[in-house]
């Protein structure tokens, strides 16, 4: 017997598609000098964002997305029934401790980078399934943050190497309403881990391009769609070297022709921004979708989107004892219907 | 005195040697590595004795970098079991480096009072 709503080994359709109502993404200075600041909602001035450290800093970005996502949609606070979040610092602190701030409930996700695609499937079922009306789903994470915890303090002044990629100080929050006007997440494929045996943690797009492929391709199997079926897959952030790796293994799996395909850690940046391989980290894709993607869903010059949003499962620890990165990607289809 | 340019290739060559072990090897080498590596290196050859003549050619630009730190810890080391006997071993090297080794104490110290690290 297999679930009424599942299709396949890994997907599921969504009856009654639940409405991405009111986003906002809020970014970091350096990601206001890219190429898609107008499309931000916000853009800081600088790291700190008025707090005393750069964590209490992060976790003020998210909180001020969500609120600028509930406002900007005409919602009150109490109307949001359950927040699903995460970040990439440790127990998650940057979103517990904007949570504290707020009256709803909270389901605290961990997905490394892929934490948009994961807060989105699974507060997309939630109100599929009935058990809610109204969620938000955020993610995000910070530069220096990042840095502190997964490679050296900053002030070390360490040598990157060209297949390293600059952790985004950026948020994006979505409201999914059971009810409204907008995009809608038609279907979700949760990512299998994947783990090709690379260990080195400078080059975390190629240890997640193999799981982004494995996922996409599922999608595509499960829901027995044709190639072209949506006007742009972006991949969650990859970067240039990931990415190049994820266009070989297309061909190599037979998803010819190329599905129009991007990721979200190129696009981010432009190329002249010093950051080697492109963005990363949970607030990447979750910015990209939160500003300039759901903006052009909206205008309608994408109709069919396919948020791949991918992360490296590893810890500071594990990387400590010579461990293999363990990527996940998970997939979540936003069309407008 | 050893001529200026002389110094300044010694203690490049040093410094390039460390840049490429860093950049062609693979990036599990890190600079911890470059900087246990070097000190460990410097006396080992200075015990051999092959560290000296790099002094001799190179003055300051072999002495400056992290492998001339290493040259006088196994210089004092053998200073000191000449006079004290094996005892020396211990003490020497600590006793020979103590200006550099204090120095880097205090600095540090006083930077970590006036500034506030942040990463």
């Amino acid at each position: 017997m297999t679930a009424p709503k599942k299709r396949g080994m890994q997907t599921v359709v969504l009856n009654q598609p639940p409405v991405l109502t009111s986003w906002a993404a809020v970014v970091g200075p350096k990601e206001g000098e890219g190429p898609w600041a107008s499309d931000f909602d916000w853009v800081l001035d600088d790291y700190n964002f008025g707090e005393k450290t750069w964590e209490l800093a992060e976790s003020k970005l998210m909180r001020e997305t969500i609120k600028l996502a509930i406002s900007k949609g005409n919602y009150q606070e109490e109307d949001i029934e359950v927040m699903l979040a995460g970040d990439l610092l440790n127990q998650i602190i940057a979103t517990s401790f904007a949570a504290r701030e707020f009256k709803m409930p909270l389901l605290g996700l961990y997905g490394a980078c892929s934490t948009m695609a994961e807060a989105l499937a699974v507060a997309a079922m939630l109100i599929d399934g009935g058990y809610f009306l109204k969620a938000v789903a955020s993610a995000c994470s910070h530069h220096h943050t990042a840095e502190r915890q997964f490679r050296f303090p900053t002030e070390q002044g360490v040598q990157k190497t060209p297949s390293s990629q600059w952790t985004a100080t950026a948020s994006g929050a979505v409201v999914l309403d059971a009810l409204g006007i907008g995009p809608r997440v038609t279907s979700i494929t949760l990512g299998r881990v994947i783990d090709m045996g690379q260990t080195d943690a400078s080059d975390m797009g190629s240890a997640m391009a193999p799981a982004a492929v494995h996922t996409i391709k599922t999608h595509f199997q499960d829901l027995q769609r044709p190639n072209d079926y949506y006007d742009l897959i972006v991949t969650g952030d990859l970067g240039k070297v990931g990415m190049a790796l994820a266009e070989q293994l297309f061909v190599k799996d037979g998803l010819v022709p190329r599905p129009n395909y991007s990721d979200c850690g190129v696009l981010l940046f432009d190329h002249n921004q010093g950051v080697d391989s492109g963005g990363s980290g949970c607030g990447c894709s979750a910015a990209m979708l939160c500003g300039p993607l759901l903006k052009k869903m909206h205008e309608g010059q994408i109709n069919r989107l396919l948020l791949v949003a991918t992360g490296a499962l590893m810890s500071p620890v594990s990387q400590f004892q010579g461990e293999t990165i363990p990527a996940i990607a998970h997939a979540v289809a936003i069309e407008n219907i | 005195m050893v001529p200026i340019y002389m110094t300044f290739l010694v203690g490049g060559a040093l410094c390039l040697i460390g840049q490429l072990i860093m950049d062609l090897t693979k990036p599990s080498i890190t600079p911890g590595h470059i900087l246990v590596g070097y000190i460990t290196g410097g006396a080992i050859l200075s015990g051999l004795g092959l560290y000296q003549p790099l002094v001799n050619i190179g003055g300051a630009g072999a002495t400056i970098p992290l492998s001339g730190f290493g040259h006088s810890l196994t210089q004092g080391a053998l200073k000191a079991v000449e006079q004290k006997g094996i005892l020396g071993a211990f003490s020497g090297g600590v006793e020979a480096t103590a200006a550099g080794i204090t120095a880097a104490i205090v600095f540090g110290y006083v930077m970590a009072v006036l500034f506030n690290p942040k990463g």
